[in-house]
Parts: C-alpha cells; structure tokens; sequence
C-alpha cells in the first residue's frame, strides 16, 4: 500500500475535446458571430457532437449535476447511474412543423447527445431525483452510505 | 473604462430564425436564465437579445466540484433588414428557449408606385 498525498479529482470534467471547443467558441466570439456558416452544420469540425455543459456541486449526502440542455422534452432525456458514472443521453428533435414557404435558418443542434461523467463518490441509483426547468436539467444523487467519508475517533492516550 | 476583473466573458447563443412572410420567429438556446437577466433592446434597426448568468456561487450546504455553467453571459445583436412592428414584439421563455415573434410592420410590404 501507498499513501499519496489527496487532491481533488478532476480527471472526467477535464476533456481535451472540451478545451478545444472552448478555444474554438472563443475564436468564435471574437466575431461576435459563428465562424460556422448556418448552411452548414451547426456545430464546427472539432464539435463531433453537441454535449450539455454541467456543474457539479457535493455535500455530505447528495451530489447535485446541473445540466444546460434547452428546448428539450423532458420524455427525451435519459438519466443512467452505474457505480461512480452518471451518462445524460438524449435527442434533440426538430419541430416538424415548417411550412415549405417559411424561410428558415439554424444553428441550434438537433440530434442525440450524450454526456458522461465520473461522479465524486458512488451514489444510490434508486436515489436520483430529476427536474428539467427553463432548459437546465437538476440532478440530486443520493450517496451511498458505505462510501460516505466516515469520521473516525482516535483516543490520545 | 470597464474594469476587466468584472467583465464576464461572452457567449453568442445558438439561435433560428423563422420568416413565414408576416413575421420573423427568432429563438435563442439561452438556458437557466432568470427572467429579470434576460434583456432584449430595439433599436433603430439593430436588436439585442442578452442575458446574465453570474450567479456561480453553489447552492447552500454544497461545494462545487466543476463549473462550467456560469460567469458568463449570452449576447447577440443583428440587424433587422426589413421594417417591424415594435410595438408588437411579444418574448416568451420556455425551456431554455428565448422565442421573440417580431410582425414585420404592414407598409413595409412592396407597395406600387403609378407614375402620374
């Protein structure tokens, strides 16, 4: 065994892709426009896919992930818990209700998307609440009680 | 001068534009919004959509693990090519979506001119 000094994990949040989005979304805003032309596809050529971005917040009991995914249904997300791992899944469906005259013009991303990320600790799968409200979707993840951080007394003798 | 340490970085919303002739439905990904940070300014014929989303303090009783959805805020201006009917511009949020219906004003519709 080895003791190696604690430090918080970040080893899922940080993506290289994700980075590199980010650098390109900067780029983007230079323009204060999309570099992306709206004939095209709407995401650029490092954005393989759409993801959510997320926020991850902890206590002593529950782990709450916040998720920015807007102009969902909320029949159309699907929430999976396996161990430490927590995968967000959806489809963004285009509203089918053009008329051919309408002229229209998109950048919003339709299609699946997926997220997937190591939670700080394992968490109760029969303890997940979920709300979807004004496109952010709130997750509260119960801990479980084996691997809750456990105080331990020791006497000074 | 804007003090820079205040300056919250800028993200351009994805949006859609809708032009069924009569009006333009304009719809914009600004999700977790108050309503009272949303701000849409018309202006000659310039519009502004724009929205705050400072708040990244973590709910109380939690620490945050990872950010990725705040300190910033969502901006995006265009230019109206054809005249509107301001004063019927109605906003809707819902779902993270920011849905402005903008009636294009009833002369700016091509009129005949008969030379006399």
């Amino acid at each position: 065994m080895k003791l190696v000094p604690w430090r918080e994990t970040r080893r899922d949040a940080c993506d290289p892709f994700r980075e590199l989005e980010n650098i390109q979304r900067e780029m983007n805003q230079l323009f204060n426009f999309s570099l992306d032309r709206w004939d095209e596809k709407p995401y650029g050529i490092l954005e393989s896919a759409w993801s959510p971005a997320i926020d991850v917040f902890d206590s002593k009991d529950n782990i709450l992930v916040k998720a920015d995914i807007p102009g969902m249904k909320k029949e159309d997300i699907e929430v999976s818990v396996h161990g430490d791992t927590l995968s967000i899944k959806g489809e963004k469906k285009e509203e089918k209700e053009v008329k051919e005259k309408d002229f229209v013009k998109t950048e919003r991303f339709y299609g699946s998307f997926t997220r997937s990320l190591r939670l700080p600790s394992e968490v109760d799968s029969e303890k997940v609440t979920a709300t979807y409200k004004d496109g952010v979707l709130e997750l509260t993840l119960a801990k479980r009680e084996e691997t809750k951080p456990k105080q331990i007394k020791i006497e000074i003798k | 001068m804007e003090n820079k340490k205040d300056a919250l970085r800028t993200i351009v919303p994805a949006v859609s534009v809708k032009d069924s002739g009569k009006e333009i439905i304009l719809e914009a990904e600004m999700p977790g919004l108050k309503r009272e940070d949303i701000a849409i300014e018309i202006e000659g014929d310039g519009l502004k959509i724009h929205g705050k989303k400072n708040n990244c303090a973590a709910p109380e009783g939690y620490r945050t693990i990872w950010s990725e959805r705040c300190g910033y805020e969502y901006s995006r201006s265009f230019i109206l090519t054809e005249e509107v009917n301001r004063e019927k511009v109605q906003a809707k949020y819902a779902d993270g979506l920011l849905t402005l219906t903008i009636p294009k004003s009833e002369h700016a519709a091509p009129r005949k001119i008969a030379i006399q």
